[in-house]
């Protein structure tokens, strides 16, 4: 999978010749062939329409739609059914066939993506099925003949030249579609999808709403399909219920599959590979099916097995000293953290938070207030205590079973995305970064479903100030752990957030990168005006990083204090040493 | 972007016009067949011959040749050879029209004798309906076909509105009519049969107890079943194919219902019997061409038939009429070009005398006085019954 | 009342496929579209040994080889199909197992189609026993039918809360890596239970087959799709919750049919889905290991 640019890099006259050459020549074909070629290339259009919406939501969402050509059948019929009631022209149905698809899209989507991604598969492939039984049943097996073509006869001089006709009205939507596959490409929607397809806890951390994301993939794809389906209805001028079964919807899948990734030239290739062959292997039609099964299990099969194979991406240069990230001179602060914009002074509440797990309480009734300006506080207790679930519940991964968390802007109920985007930043125990990015692509997503805007010089600063400058354009898969926890926290720093919960983030550090890691933190908060709430065991690390430390001890608030106070309490170092739990 | 996609933008660009340069030809190639060599005369025979209608397909194909063979031992037509251009539409609307276009490229092809399905002549009849080209069906039986306002289609068998009224009739005769159930698979053919048994009935002002449709696929008849004997049903007319009907046949005796069951001539397979057992009793089956030779003529084509190319699958004997009254059309026109053969094909008088009797034609192009013919099951077969 | 019958027997027919979907789910996590294909397999590989071995041996001797003959086979079809295809895949996203499950099952498909017979057959086995009881028919396949799917599920039941490698297969759906990190070899497990599931899908074929009388390469496609439609309606995982949702669709779809209109039934059993997957996506019975 390539990396995604959510730069916009500008395109080359020499990537676009080679597609204005493609395009002439298909302008200039009608000249030089027959009536039936024009007709082949046609069905060749339709095709690449439908292969267009399919990849949107099979190769950048990662989603499956088995039933997709019911949605060419529903733009198909918008436009029959309309031109035999109502004489409605072909250009007109081409909104409504797009609306009348996408509509039926979000009504399957949304209840199917709320719960599970594989849950559409099944769900489109049922749908496949009812959209042509009610087809069958409402408008007759018979089918709707006689359907105008998208201009009468007369206009064109003779029904001899609708194939040259037809061949216009299908080429037509082809080059904007495929602009439209290029602009998405590029765009930050399609770099969300990437990000959840790679890491889903890690792009939820960053802000990325799954459900909103993937819908409107469902959704893209199905305008696509809709669109294809006027055409088709006004160039073959007949439609019924047979044309569209699952074997079309098979066979669109399967151009979608070997086009894979996200090369329009591969997309094209593949099209013209599965239309045109069948042309002219006509003999073979019976294991025409067979022949799209096996290619269809052999090709993911064996990109899967290419894939692993080829692990080190060659683009990413690797670190030259993969080592402690740059120490010594302190770097400038980036703009967006020395002036921040907003204020920087927040109240945390958690009020009689509970959550049981199967019976067991890990959180009982805890209570807290918290006000943060600048400052840093720590959270400890014994294993078990409850510390991550605590944090869970703040942050949205986990649903509290009774009490509530009031943070300015957070909703009731909320999910780690919602968290993200009230200004809640968080790293995990381990690190979640996005393993086919580059260190500043991972920093980059956090900034892009942030609450404020962030331009690219500030990330550069960011980088810097982390001192991630070095390895920024490497892969982060072969980083030392310190630098990957590092990543982390500058991409929640580049959320622009209130407030940032680290989850254990100097656990099996050196003591060099400990110490490098507490004067970034201290310098974030101070200079930074930012706001950490720290879950951590090494006591010799977060006392004295933090100004206040909250104790934690079986689900309950054990104490809470300043750090010279929290060490010598009693109850705490009870909590540590003594009866059931172990120090850390 | 860089230079490596500057350059594998250039070799795809280079691929793709050779790709395309390639196809072109090799598709628009089949120009090799408008070699117009003098001494022949084309007709073009589009039917499925791959896909679950192959041996339909194969059936029309067959019945064609030995048509064109006979012609062609006589001396052929305005002294030219009769050849076949066969092309195969898999019995997909699509592909009808693909096919449909390449025939009517091919300006040598100067008749059509096809399809097979009803669909696949809906789809491709806009394209023979511009080209002008004489098309004389063989099966297809959806009355829409004629009603499309073009005036270069030609049917032979009976339509299914008028095979619908004729099951009515049939079945009134062994049931009540007040209490008939009428069931059909939802497929274009057996849903519009129904249908026209259905118009039929009203026509005499008695409604069905039952219109129901039941999935194609469908395992399973039982609920709809139900119904029939709840509301007593003293008779059953089903559209569809072969294996819905012996499917339902059989669950319908097994749930205790015994009434007669009239099918389409979609059901006209021995196959049948095999599946439903013993099942088939009381079932009659009906066909647009008869089982057995009415008349000597048609006789000798039967056993000519059945010893060059093995039993008839079912419509042999109209795929060789509609050849025939091609041929025919092509003979008595003033030369061999599509228009005079329209010419011929589209005057009033025209009529052809076969081995099942005569055709004439409506001015829409459907056949003139057309029967069905009625089968029984016994002992696992059918047999005609003569009425 | 008949309607009930007759509702009640497509309902045990699809809870029986609906336990292997929810087993598979289950524990590797994946839509095996292929299951469908497995009852067909089943049906098709009991039909030839059938066929075969009675022309020697009498009925209820044939029916004895030729049920584990059949189960047999499918079981070996359907592991070779996980271990090539989906075995490989088990670390890639989510859509590579479903398409290659999904070309499975069309390969499956077509080659019956193709070598075997597009058309329907005749399924070799009946049962021709029929009872009237105030006026509704029972058949002896029916029954039948309510005993097979019975002793699968208690079958499956046991095996996977009685037995020990039942608690396996349990703690590698609730955890594959805590699974693994306890020594248990998940790769010959998760096997063991596409072979059960493959078992399951055979005696639901076989019913199937005996119950319409014929058998056909697509045989499998839509009691597939319901079949899984039933899983996630009782709640994955939970086999007890299939058979129960299995029951209850079987009903509904029999009612519906018989008394308001059966050209939308299938309709039904989809609506049922999106309702659920909108109000209770955990399924009714809520999912379980």
């Amino acid at each position: 999978m390539k990396r995604p640019q959510p730069k916009r890099t500008p395109t080359t006259i020499a990537a676009w010749l080679p597609w204005l050459l493609l395009l002439l020549l298909f302008l200039a074909l009608p000249g030089m062939v027959e009536g039936y070629v024009l007709r082949t290339f046609t069905v060749f259009y339709l095709y690449l329409l439908l292969a267009v919406g399919l990849t949107v939501i099979v190769n950048y969402a990662g989603l499956l739609n088995l039933g997709f050509i019911a949605f060419f059948g529903v733009g198909a019929y918008t436009y029959a059914v309309l031109n035999r009631e109502f004489g409605l022209p072909f250009f007109a149905a081409l909104p409504l066939g797009a609306v009348a698809a996408a509509t039926l899209g979000f009504v399957i989507g949304f209840p199917t993506l709320r719960v599970r991604g594989d849950y559409l598969a099944l769900v489109t492939l049922g749908f496949g099925e009812i959209v042509r039984i009610i087809l069958l049943n409402i408008w007759g097996p018979h089918g709707i003949a006689g359907i105008s073509p998208p201009a009468p006869a007369n206009l064109i001089g003779g029904g001899e030249n609708f194939a040259v006709l037809f061949y216009w009205v299908s080429l037509a939507p082809v080059p904007i579609a495929l602009l439209v596959l290029h602009r998405i490409d590029r765009s930050r929607v399609a770099c969300r999808w990437f990000a959840l397809r790679d890491n889903e806890t890690a792009a939820k951390a960053c802000g990325i709403n799954p459900f909103r994301s993937l819908l409107l993939a469902a959704v893209i794809g199905t305008v696509f399909a809709g669109v294809a389906g006027v055409i088709f209805a006004g160039v073959q001028r007949y439609v019924s219920p047979a044309s569209f079964v699952l074997d079309e919807s098979i066979l669109v899948l399967c151009i979608v599959v070997i086009a894979g990734g996200r090369s329009l030239w591969r997309l094209l290739l593949a099209t013209a590979l599965l239309t045109f062959l069948p042309e002219i292997l006509r003999g073979m039609a019976d294991y025409r099916m067979l022949i799209f099964g096996a290619a269809l299990a052999a090709y993911v099969l064996f990109e899967e097995r290419w894939r692993t194979r080829a692990r080190p991406t060659p683009k990413m240069d690797q670190p030259a000293t993969p080592n402690v990230p740059d120490a010594g001179a302190p770097h400038e602060l980036p703009r967006f953290l020395a002036s921040p914009s907003a204020a920087t002074s927040v109240r945390l509440e958690i009020r009689n938070l509970s959550k049981q797990f199967d019976g067991v309480a890990a959180l009982d009734g805890i209570s807290i207030a918290l006000d943060f300006d600048r400052s840093i506080i720590g959270l400890i207790g014994p294993n078990g205590a409850g510390k991550t679930t605590l944090f869970n519940c703040i942050s949205g991964e986990v649903r509290p079973s009774s009490g509530e968390i009031v943070f300015p802007g957070l909703p009731a109920r909320h999910l780690p995305h919602h968290a993200a985007r009230s200004g809640i930043g968080r790293t995990f125990q381990t690190p979640n970064l996005f393993q086919s990015m580059s260190v500043r692509e991972n920093v980059v997503m956090g900034a892009i479903s942030g609450r404020l805007p962030l331009p690219e010089e500030q990330i550069d600063e960011l980088l810097v100030h982390c001192g991630l400058s070095r390895v920024a354009d490497s892969g982060v898969a072969a980083l030392p752990l310190g630098t990957q926890r590092l990543i982390e926290l500058a991409r929640a720093v580049a959320l622009q957030p209130r407030l940032l919960l680290l989850d254990e983030i100097a656990a099996g550090l050196s003591t060099s990168e400990k110490q490098a890691l507490t004067d970034t933190i201290r310098r974030l908060a101070k200079d930074g005006h930012l706001n950490f709430l720290i879950v951590e065991h090494d006591m010799d690390f977060i006392l004295p990083l933090a100004e206040h430390i909250i104790v934690l001890d079986a689900g309950r608030l054990l104490a809470q204090g300043s750090p010279r106070e929290i060490s010598n309490d009693p109850a705490v170092i009870n909590a540590y040493l003594g009866g059931h739990h172990a120090a850390a | 972007m860089n230079a490596t996609t500057n350059r594998t933008g250039f070799c795809k660009t280079i691929m793709a016009i050779l790709a395309v340069a390639a196809i072109a030809p090799l598709a628009g190639g089949c120009n090799r067949r408008q070699t117009k060599a003098p001494s022949e005369i084309k007709i073009a025979v589009p039917v499925p011959l791959t896909g679950k209608y192959r041996e339909f397909g194969l059936d029309l194909v067959n019945a064609a040749r030995m048509a064109v063979d006979e012609a062609n031992i006589q001396g052929g037509v305005h002294g030219k050879t009769l050849v076949i251009v066969t092309e195969d539409d898999k019995g997909d609307p699509k592909d009808a029209v693909t096919v449909a276009q390449r025939i009517v490229d091919d300006h040598s092809i100067i008749g059509v004798m096809g399809h097979l399905n009803s669909g696949t002549t809906l789809a491709a009849s806009p394209v023979y309906g511009e080209a002008g080209i004489a098309v004389l069906m063989p099966v297809p039986t959806n009355p829409q076909i004629t009603k499309q306002g073009f005036t270069n289609f030609f049917r032979v068998p009976i339509t299914d509105d008028k095979q619908g009224a004729a099951a009515c009739e049939f079945l009134a005769k062994k049931a009540q009519k007040s209490t008939l159930a009428v069931i059909h698979n939802r497929e274009t053919y057996g849903k519009g049969i129904a249908e026209e048994f259905v118009k039929t009935l009203e026509a005499d002002g008695v409604k069905p107890l039952l219109f129901e449709g039941v999935n194609a696929n469908e395992q399973d008849y039982r609920p709809t079943i139900g119904k029939i004997k709840a509301a007593n049903a003293s008779g059953i007319f089903f559209g569809g194919e072969y294996a819905d009907a012996a499917r339902f046949i059989r669950q319908a005796r097994e749930q205790g219902v015994d009434v007669p069951i009239v099918m389409g001539d979609g059901c006209f397979n021995t196959e049948m019997a095999m599946i439903a057992g013993d099942a088939v009793r009381n079932c009659y089956v009906a066909n647009i061409a008869p089982l057995n030779a009415p008349n000597d003529r048609a006789r000798r084509f039967y056993e000519q038939f059945a010893q060059e190319h093995g039993k008839i699958v079912a419509y042999a004997p109209l795929g060789y009429i509609a050849t025939q009254i091609l041929i025919d059309a092509i003979r008595k026109a003033s030369e061999p070009t599509r228009k005079a053969v329209l010419a011929v094909l589209q005057d009033k008088t025209y009529a052809y005398d076969s081995i099942l009797g005569e055709f004439r034609f409506t001015a829409d192009g459907d056949s003139v006085g057309r029967k069905i013919f009625w089968h029984e099951f016994k002992n696992g077969q059918f047999s005609a019954i003569t009425e | 009342m008949q309607n009930i019958v007759n509702g009640l027997t497509t309902g045990a027919l699809y809870a029986c496929i609906a336990i292997g979907f929810t087993l598979i789910f289950g524990i590797v996590q994946l839509i095996y579209f292929a299951q469908c294909e497995m009852a067909m397999v089943g049906a098709f590989s009991f039909a030839y040994c059938y066929l075969a071995l009675e022309r020697v041996l009498p009925p209820t001797v044939s029916v004895a080889i030729a049920l584990p003959v059949a189960m047999v086979l499918t079981a070996l079809v359907s592991c070779a199909g996980q271990r090539v295809l989906l075995q490989p895949l088990r670390n890639a996203a989510k859509v590579k197992g479903l398409i290659a499950s999904l070309g499975l099952s069309i390969v499956l498909q077509n080659i019956v189609a193709l070598w075997i017979s597009p058309d329907e057959l005749r399924f070799p086995f009946q049962i021709p026993t029929r009872w009237v009881v105030h006026d509704v028919t029972i058949t002896a396949t029916q029954l039948a039918i309510a005993g097979s799917v019975t002793i699968v599920w208690l079958a499956v039941w046991t095996i996977l809360y009685r037995t020990p490698t039942g608690r396996t297969i349990r703690a590698i759906a609730q955890s594959p890596d805590g699974a693994l990190l306890m020594g248990i070899r998940t790769q010959s497990v998760i096997g063991l239970t596409f072979a059960i599931a493959a078992c399951t899908a055979t005696v639901a074929g076989i019913l199937m087959g005996v119950y319409n009388g014929t058998m056909r390469y697509d045989m499998g496609f839509i009691p597939g799709i319901k079949g899984f439609t039933v899983a996630i309606l009782g709640g994955i995982g939970n086999i007890k919750g299939a058979l129960l949702a299995g029951l209850c669709l079987g009903l509904a779809e029999g009612l519906f049919a018989g008394y308001i209109s059966s050209d939308y039934r299938d309709v039904l059993a989809f609506g049922a889905l999106i309702s659920v997957l909108l109000i209770r996506p955990k399924g009714i019975l809520g999912e379980k290991a």
